[in-house]
């Protein structure tokens, strides 16, 4: 029989005393003036076209609210968290705004995918002084239109993913002529084709574009466009359709060749892979919008745990939505440490949002860094499709890691002068 | 312009009628016999489309011949017509005839609501993804371009119901009396016909060719939720520019609408969404009933 020797002993119970004291000083201190809960709606759509977006969103907000409150909170503090549909359009949610704050009394919102919402909820969420970590949403209106206070971006604006779309195309085709876009007519298409286009003429200046084409959101049918793209015979096709648009295009372009006869590179393309299984053909250019994939697992430290994690929780694969909605989660809970370390006690909003200013903080794909105008910058990757029989789906190969600085304007320069002079 | 290019904007903008054909007729008959602006047609569309994704999901997984698929979506939205179609019409509608007729839009439309939940319940957010009789078909060039032969299938399949429907209303002791149904239901009902049972049996139709729609273009598309709200605001569109109930008008409605839409994405893209309103508030300007609105009885 082993001998238990009564240093062993002794060490052991110093350990788990220790331990305890740990757990007992995150969970049950929480510092002076400290809230039973902090309350935190999280808003992104559980209905219509996009809920493959705010399902994976709210599945990845359960796992990390659940995760947190058993490590104890936020400064010992426990998140109560509300989930709301962002669907029925800007103006049920500036109501929606209206009733979280003034009637369920939320301390913060994290949320809202849709570029549309963003712009329409930023001036309410300043009226109301609420703080708001905006987590998907792609315009560069909403930090570049608005002078903003309360309302934060957590992920770098749509620029990034245009930006490092058009320099991936650049590297696998350096003799490009032609280009075309197919995209949805509303301002995440519009603001999408425009960075492109210039992205690419900037840094091949006699690329000449030979179809732009404005669909309907998340349309049924494409059969007219995918005619036109064919008999444009572009040498490289840029899409930022997404969702369910995007599954539909794919579906209805493979058959038909169009991948085979241009290089295409769809912005969203990331999500879509888990979705559309054999149906996407390979070597088409796809990115996480400026995120890390599930299959890049060389990221940062805890990346695999975090796939793993999500992956048992959410029966899915994190996709862009998800990595997304862990950085904002992330940078509210980073924020708020920093507050309550500073002031010593339960922060103030007007803390919090000065402790979020300047703020870095590491997320499973890479560090993110809020600057002073509310937006947030961080790398990402684009790579080409390959069908991976381990899946069943495709997953992305020849990947390129861009740098925060090559993909995101400098604080201070609007989006569109900045792409027009990228190097 | 030259003919290829007229040729292509034909061949796409009669794929694109055939679609708008397909999800918006159901709604046109159930319109034209009861006057009901029904808007579940739009559920049906979403049920027949995912019914039919999942059964498809599983019989590709059979390794069974590839044709069976069609057999699938047929009786998918015949199963669809005959559940939804007596579900919804004895069940939420006979109580209604005598409403105003807004009472009855603002009814179909709660049902749309609470069928969109159904949805959810059972399908939930995932989109379902059947391509195999896509697949299937294969291609034809035309005009050096390669078409889907499925896509080129549903033209069939639009005339085909259309002639059905014409053969139907015309040719059939049935369908006589669903004209004087639609004449006059009063004076129907006085000469004997069971007007009851009219109305249920052109609900399960209109119910069966929205359900059809979906499931035909469920192996085409990504279903997923929404589609239903995506279909209804296509075929109110449709249907207010053939005329209220017109299936004639549906049909030119949809080639006006499909070769106008085509003519944009080949000439002019930045009218692509346009197109389909302007065409609709054009017919509201010079004849606000619809281009083939049926002619209305005057009452004394």
């Amino acid at each position: 029989m082993r001998k238990i020797s009564t240093s062993g002993i002794l060490s052991f119970a110093l350990g788990a005393l220790a331990a305890g004291a740990m757990a007992f000083g995150a969970a049950a201190a929480p510092p002076k003036g400290a809230p039973k809960a902090l309350k935190v709606a999280f808003v992104d759509f559980f209905s219509g076209g996009a809920a493959v977006f705010g399902v994976s969103g709210k599945g990845t907000s359960e796992w990390v609210v659940a995760k947190w409150n058993k490590e104890g909170g936020i400064g010992g503090v426990p998140i109560d968290l509300v989930l709301v549909d962002e669907g029925g359009g800007p103006k049920k949610q500036v109501s929606e705004l209206r009733r979280l704050v003034l009637d369920e009394k939320v301390d913060a919102v994290v949320g809202y995918t849709s570029s549309g919402n963003c712009l329409a909820i930023a001036p309410v969420a300043e009226e109301l002084k609420v703080l708001t970590v905006v987590h998907v949403c792609g315009t560069h209106r909403l930090t570049e239109d608005n002078k903003l206070k309360y309302v934060f971006r957590t992920a770098s604006n749509q620029a990034a993913d245009s930006v490092s779309l058009a320099r991936y195309v650049l590297s696998v085709k350096p003799d490009l002529k032609t280009i075309a876009g197919a995209n949805e007519d509303y301002a995440w298409g519009r603001d999408s084709w425009e960075a492109f286009k210039i992205a690419i003429q900037r840094l091949k200046p006699d690329v000449k574009v030979v179809a732009e084409l404005w669909t309907k959101f998340q349309a049924g049918e494409y059969s007219a466009e995918i005619s036109r793209l064919l008999a444009a015979r572009p040498d490289a096709i840029h899409s930022s359709f997404w969702g369910g648009g995007l599954i539909t295009f794919i579906k209805q372009a493979g058959p038909r060749g169009l991948f085979d006869q241009s290089l295409v590179a769809l912005s969203t393309g990331e999500q879509v892979l888990q979705n559309v299984g054999k149906s996407m053909p390979d070597g088409v250019i796809a990115a996480p919008r400026a995120t890390a994939g599930f299959f890049a697992l060389e990221g940062a430290p805890g990346h695999k745990a975090f796939v793993e994690a999500i992956y048992k929780h959410n029966k899915r694969y994190p996709d862009y939505p998800a990595y997304r909605t862990y950085q904002a989660w992330a940078g509210l809970k980073g924020a708020y440490e920093k507050a309550i370390a500073d002031a010593g006690r339960w922060p103030t909003t007007e803390e919090v949002i000065k402790a979020f200013e300047g703020l870095s903080w590491e997320t499973p794909s890479g560090t993110v860094a809020m600057r002073s105008d509310h937006q947030a910058v961080h790398g990402g990757l684009v790579g080409v499709t390959k069908f991976s029989k381990e899946h069943g789906f495709a997953i992305l190969e020849n990947i390129v890691h861009h740098k925060a600085e090559d993909i995101n304007p400098p604080l201070g320069t609007k989006t569109l002068d900045w792409v027009r002079a990228i190097k | 312009m030259d003919t290829e290019l007229l040729l292509i904007i034909l061949v796409d903008g009669l794929v694109y009628a055939s679609y708008l054909f397909m999800v918006s007729v159901g709604l046109t008959v159930i319109c034209g016999v009861q006057k009901i602006l029904n808007v579940t047609h739009g559920s049906l569309y979403a049920f027949g489309a995912y019914l039919c994704a999942t059964i498809l999901i599983v019989y590709a997984e059979t390794g069974w011949p590839g044709a069976g698929a069609f057999v699938i979506m047929a009786l998918t939205a015949i199963f669809l017509g005959i559940v939804f179609g007596i579900i919804i019409e004895r069940g939420l509608l006979r109580f209604l005839y005598a409403e105003d007729e807004h009472i009855i839009v603002l009814a179909t439309f709660a049902a749309f609501l609470i069928l969109e939940d159904v949805l959810l319940l059972i399908w939930g957010t995932n989109p379902y993804i059947a391509a195999e009789p896509l697949a299937l078909l294969g291609q034809t060039d035309i005009a050096d371009l390669p078409f889907d032969n499925y896509n080129l299938s549903m033209i069939l399949l639009s005339a085909l119901v259309a002639a059905v429907l014409w053969y139907g209303l015309r040719r059939t002791t049935f369908g006589k009396m669903l004209l004087a149904v639609i004449f006059d239901r009063e004076l129907a009902q006085s000469m004997g016909i069971n007007v009851t049972r009219v109305f249920l049996l052109t609900f399960i139709v209109g119910s069966f060719l929205g359900a059809l729609g979906g499931a035909y273009q469920a192996p085409a598309i990504s279903v997923q939720p929404g589609i239903g709200v995506e279909v209804i605001v296509l075929a109110f569109a449709v249907v207010v520019i053939g005329g209220m109930g017109s299936i004639p008008g549906a049909l030119i409605g949809s080639l006006v609408v499909g070769v106008a839409r085509a003519a944009a994405v080949h000439l002019e893209p930045v009218l692509e969404l346009f197109v389909i309103y302007m065409i609709m508030a054009i017919v509201l300007i010079v004849r606000p009933q619809g281009l083939f609105a049926p002619a209305k009885p005057r009452k004394i």
